[in-house]
């Protein structure tokens, strides 16, 4: 039955972050696919577990495949998950091809292997694994200015000029506050659950954000 | 495809339902189901087809043109024909040809159910005449009676008299026919 109610339209879980354990993380997400056994779902990942980056103005236009080569590199330079026995890489990791975005996002190759099976012991299909952010991100990116997607402890900024994406920050913060444009998932520093369905805040990863900025309340899961 | 989709990590590792495959599966089976049904109800209608064209045929075949009967009167007559063909016509001109010395054969006439023939001759005279009707009548078959229907003064073209005969042979194996004498 769940399938057939989401095979339409997916369920959408976050995967939160912070100073956790990703088993953790991963225990929460297996214990939200039992409750919804045979589902389709989308998962939304912090960027705790999803990295982010960008390449650089000097390494000129790179294709989707040499963008996700350089962050791969950059991934493991950075923070460490070399390849392990039996996994092909590892990182998983998704390149834009669009030449004003050359951005790059990977997880660790571990991480999803994890989660796929959680959802596999479940029956659950998960159809996309993305940063939660994006799809916000895509609608509201301004042509010149700065979009900050924040979460409790995490804030990734967007700096755009000529409708081109500059360069990304990431800071480590404890409090997070309404900053001009910026995307905000909760307001303070409460904590959130490691895996949630939360009503606005799924409608904030599915994009649907007015274009103006976006501060959503965080509610009981 | 925008961006944001294509930082989705299992953008090409998406694992297949397998629950499609079973959908597939049933569908390839609902097609083969449907081309056989396809097939048997082409085979039914040629079949009723066919047997519309016998019906048909067999309609047309009873609405034919009857052909008419034969009356008795006819079936007599066609059989009295066939009697009148069966005349041994070769030896009836020959006859009349040898009983014709001297006298000239102007027609001959015959009708076709009738047991009578007319011949027409030109004599030198009367004695040429009597002659020429002795040897018609008094020959054997096929002419067993000869009679004179009419005869006429006639002149020549040079100048000569002569006499004009119609002379009626009756033949032999033949029924008389009404109005012969």
């Amino acid at each position: 039955m769940n399938a057939v109610l989401t095979a339409a339209v997916p369920r959408t879980v976050l995967l939160a972050g912070g100073p956790v354990d990703f088993e953790e993380v991963a225990q929460a997400f297996d214990a939200w696919c039992a409750k919804r056994a045979g589902s389709a779902c989308e998962v939304a990942v912090s960027g705790f577990w999803m990295r982010c980056c960008m390449a650089p103005a000097e390494a000129g236009h790179l294709s989707p495949a040499d963008l996700r080569d350089y962050a791969r590199r950059q991934f493991e330079h950075y923070f460490g998950e070399a390849p392990t026995q039996g996994v092909e890489d590892g990182w998983h990791v998704a390149a834009s091809s669009d030449p004003r975005l050359p951005l790059a996002c990977g997880m660790s190759s571990a991480q999803v292997a994890r989660l796929l099976e959680a959802a596999r012991r479940h029956r659950v299909r998960i159809r996309r694994l993305a940063p939660w952010w994006v799809r916000g991100a895509a609608r509201l990116l301004p042509a010149n200015g700065t979009l900050i997607a924040s979460e409790p402890g995490l804030k990734l900024g967007f700096h755009v000029e000529a409708d081109r994406l500059q360069h990304i920050s990431m800071g480590l913060s404890e409090a997070t506050g309404p900053a001009g444009d910026d995307l905000q998932l909760w307001p303070g520093a409460d904590p959130m659950p490691l895996a949630c369905e939360v009503p606005t805040v799924v409608a904030l990863i599915r994009g649907r954000v007015p274009q103006r900025s976006t501060r959503v309340d965080r509610s009981s899961s | 495809m925008s961006w944001a989709d294509d930082l989705d990590l299992l953008g090409s590792r998406r694992a297949t339902w397998p629950g499609s495959w079973v959908l597939l599966a049933a569908a390839a089976l609902s097609v083969l189901a449907m081309n056989h049904r396809h097939d048997e109800l082409l085979s039914e209608q040629r079949a009723v087809q066919q047997r519309l064209e016998n019906v048909r045929r067999l309609q047309a075949a009873r609405q034919a043109p009857q052909r008419p009967q034969a009356s008795p009167a006819t079936l007599q007559a066609a059989a009295a024909m066939a009697g009148r063909l069966s005349h041994p016509w070769p030896a009836i001109l020959a006859r009349v040809e040898a009983a014709a010395e001297g006298t000239a054969l102007v027609a001959l006439h015959h009708r076709a159910g009738e047991a009578t023939v007319e011949i027409e001759a030109a004599a030198a005279d009367d004695r040429a005449a009597w002659r020429f009707l002795q040897a018609l009548g008094t020959g054997p078959r096929p002419i067993d009676k000869v009679w004179l229907v009419a005869r006429e003064p006639m002149s020549s073209l040079d100048g000569g008299e002569g006499v004009h005969l119609r002379i009626q042979a009756h033949l032999a194996d033949s029924a008389p026919q009404d109005g012969a004498p």
